[in-house]
């Protein structure tokens, strides 16, 4: 009896379906491998970006796993600009939005609206819409997202859904800008990571975005790499 | 391989099962959706130019008043199961194919029964009675002849004639009865990749006869394997793949819980675990199962026992969705009284992989499935004016360079077209990067000189001063940096239309670059370079 109750009832729930998370690591565009831990955003993490910068940061980190075929769904974001969003590398045939009526969701349509994303993608961005999304409900989201294998990336400061990673602009300076001329072709971003498992915060400096729009290291990873002879000299 | 004794199969076939679970009543029009193309519907929608395979608004456009159900798998299995049960009844080893289709071997049971025609027409009342079809004015199909496709054919067109179809024993029955049937058959029926028909077709092969009378070695030196198997089943051969085979014992997996599982979400974690070893198992000596037996087994000794069958092999996602399926019938028509103590998947039968699964690179992956049912449940939960997918559009603006449609208005996996990008050149578009946030109403803000003025742009583009400072809604802030005016004059040749305006880049002394625009003396903030 107790047995038929819970599996109807959790058959109802829809809390059935799911994804064999193997490969417990989705992986990111080549300029923030040297940040994180293994190169890599951790399944079922939840990364934070704050700053001056963190829309673009937010879009740079989904579209690395974008690009590797999963999709990306953003909530409370309604502003996102579609057009950085491409520049920035994610792939806009797997991207989609949910935008809130003038009247907004309470509490418990966000709850099943995010219960479906997590269901159904790989990447969340939530926004600053997501903040009425109680402590509590918001627990119970990231719960299922461990299960399932999602990640969330927080668009600004948010205290419901609590980082795992917090990224961060400390300083930023935007290059081409001139009193009455030229145009502003890239921006400079120092970016700093802290979080649970990072004992020590790390730092990287970042064009977010190029000229082009993209995301880059300023420098390149090979000068850090020694150079080794490949036949005798001298 | 072609001498190998051709079993004798029924196939119960039910048009448009998810049609029957959505209740729907007669000449009601009916159509269930999945990613936003018709995959059921009712005999009233049909009647109306309703098909399978249509988008959502060519369906509404041909059927108005046509109600729409969203597709629902797991429910439709569940439904099937009382059918599942009824016939399992009376027969042995039942198959089910998907929810809506079972197979069953017709030997034994035509023999018990005394005849094809009489066991045909008991399993069909059977099957009407449990699903309550007849009510709905439908009946299931049943088809009994010599191999799976014929057999399958067959319940079509019984379905189609509403009485049992029963092809009479012998290659050259078959044979005859398939040849003037079109090749469309071979995809719809045992799920032939439509490209393949589509060239047969182009290749004046329009009929199973005609493709049956062509050499089996220039079909299979043309086609490879799926010719093969095309030839085969079309002649009314055997229509296992070649390299089908018992599996050896003991490739079975199975779980043996010390403390019985009361929920179903522990079991289907573990079947995951079971399927996946099982899937890599098989996958190292390059095989695929095609038929998996799923047994359940509670402490009191009740048992569910299902036979799970899929010719393009199943993957272990598909694995666990049918164990998960299983659970749920079997939790809901019967009244378990214990916890469940063994669960085991065991493949009945295997055949080599020959890579027809789904796509590694391109196509349609298993993540692109998961996408696109969680999309109509947020649809199901917010409205569709809610959930939206980005199309191209073009513009000066950035915001116009991209939109947003609402997500059912389009095909989610097919999005070439409302992405494509479009070929008129847009000049005086802003050089990227692009802004990351874009306001989709601007906030109207003031900008002033040094002295505090504002500032004003002439007919002519000429800044009355720099700008020294924006006032924002409730705060000002000092201008470090800026640029313009970018002039943009619209649609000047539409009186009620036409825009003149100027923009500008400004960078704060707090470090944000925006997006300004100016229009008849007013400023706007109309983007941020976040």
């Amino acid at each position: 009896m107790v047995v038929a109750a819970s599996l109807v009832e959790l058959a109802e729930r829809g809390v059935l379906s799911g994804v064999v998370a193997r490969e417990r690591t989705l992986s990111v565009l080549p300029a923030f491998e040297s940040l994180l831990p293994n190169a890599a955003l951790q399944r079922g993490s939840v990364v934070a970006c704050e700053g001056s910068a963190a829309s673009s940061l937010a879009l740079g980190l989904a579209a690395g796993p974008s690009q590797a075929g999963a999709w990306v769904a953003v909530a409370g974001v309604p502003d996102i600009g579609l057009a950085a969003a491409v520049e920035l590398g994610v792939v806009p045939a797997r991207l989609v939005m949910v935008t809130e009526p003038t009247a907004g969701f309470n509490d418990a349509t966000w709850a099943d609206v995010l219960a479906a994303m997590i269901d159904g993608f790989d990447v969340l961005l939530l926004g600053p819409g997501t903040l009425r999304v109680r402590t509590n409900t918001a627990r119970r989201l990231v719960a299922r997202a461990q299960a399932r294998g999602a990640v969330i990336v927080t668009v600004g400061a948010n205290a419901s859904f609590a980082g795992d990673l917090r990224f961060e602009v400390t300083q930023a300076s935007w290059q081409g800008l001139g009193d009455g001329h030229g145009v502003a072709h890239d921006r400079r971003a120092r970016v700093q990571l802290t979080g649970r498992r990072v004992p020590r915060p790390r730092h990287t400096e970042l064009w977010l975005p190029t000229t082009n729009g993209a995301v880059a290291a300023t420098q390149p990873a090979a000068e850090s790499a020694s150079v080794v002879a490949l036949c005798p000299t001298g | 391989m072609s001498d190998r004794v051709v079993p004798r199969v029924a196939v119960l076939w039910c048009p448009h099962w998810s049609v029957v679970v959505a209740g729907a009543a007669p000449n009601e029009p009916v159509m269930v959706l999945h990613a936003n193309r018709v995959v059921a519907h009712s005999i009233a929608a049909g009647a109306d130019g309703v098909a399978v395979g249509q988008r959502r608004r060519e369906a509404q456009a041909r059927c108005p008043l046509v109600r729409i159900v969203q597709h629902d798998a797991a429910s439709d299995a569940r439904a099937f199961e009382a059918v599942v049960q009824a016939v399992a009844a009376i027969v042995p080893r039942v198959e089910v194919t998907e929810p809506g289709t079972l197979t069953f071997l017709a030997r034994g049971p035509s023999r018990y029964f005394g005849g094809d025609a009489a066991m045909a027409a008991t399993v069909t009342r059977i099957a009407n009675e449990a699903a309550g079809l007849e009510a709905a004015g439908g009946s299931f199909g049943l088809g009994i002849a010599d191999g799976r496709f014929a057999a399958g054919v067959a319940a079509r067109r019984s379905a189609r004639m509403s009485e049992p179809v029963v092809i009479a024993a012998g290659h050259k029955a078959v044979a005859d009865f398939l040849a003037p049937l079109p090749v469309r058959l071979l995809t719809v029926v045992a799920g032939v990749p439509a490209e393949f028909v589509q060239l047969l077709g182009r290749l004046g092969v329009h009929h199973l006869g005609s493709l049956a009378a062509l050499p089996e070695l220039d079909v299979a030196a043309r086609f490879g394997p799926l010719g093969t198997f095309a030839y085969r089943i079309a002649s009314g051969g055997d229509d296992r793949l070649p390299g089908t085979h018992d599996p050896p014992v003991g490739l079975a997996v199975q779980r043996i819980f010390e403390q019985p599982v009361h929920h179903s979400d522990v079991l289907v974690f573990v079947a995951r675990q079971l399927a996946q070893e099982l899937v890599d198992q098989l996958a190292a000596d390059g095989r695929v199962c095609t038929r998996l037996l799923v047994a359940a087994e509670t402490e009191h000794g009740e048992k569910s026992e299902r036979a799970w069958y899929r010719s393009n092999g199943l993957s272990a996602a598909a694995m666990v969705e049918r164990v998960r399926w299983q659970l749920e019938a079997w939790a809901q028509h019967e009244t378990l009284t214990a916890g469940v103590t063994l669960l085991r998947l065991d493949p009945v039968e295997v055949r080599s992989d020959d890579g027809v699964q789904l796509g590694l690179w391109g196509g349609r992956t298993q993540a692109d499935d998961w996408a696109v049912r969680a999309v109509a449940r947020m649809v199901a939960i917010v409205g569709e004016q809610q959930v939206l997918v980005p199309a191209v559009q073009g513009g000066r603006h950035p915001r116009e360079a991209f939109t947003w449609v609402s997500a059912v208005t389009t095909d989610l996996l097919e999005p070439d077209e409302r992405l494509a990008p479009k070929s008129a050149p847009w000049p005086g578009r802003l050089p990227s990067p692009s802004p990351a946030i874009v306001h989709a109403s601007p906030q109207a803000i003031t900008v002033t000189d040094a002295a505090g003025c504002a500032v004003r742009v002439t007919g002519r583009g000429f800044v009355s001063a720099p700008p020294a400072a924006l006032g924002l809604a409730m705060h000002s802030e000092a201008v470090q940096a800026w640029a313009g005016p970018w002039p943009v004059e619209e649609r000047w040749w539409d009186i009620t239309r036409s825009r003149r305006m100027a923009r500008f880049q400004v960078l704060t002394h707090s470090g944000r670059l925006l997006l300004l625009v100016v229009e008849r003396g007013q400023w706007w903030l109309t983007a941020e370079y976040a």
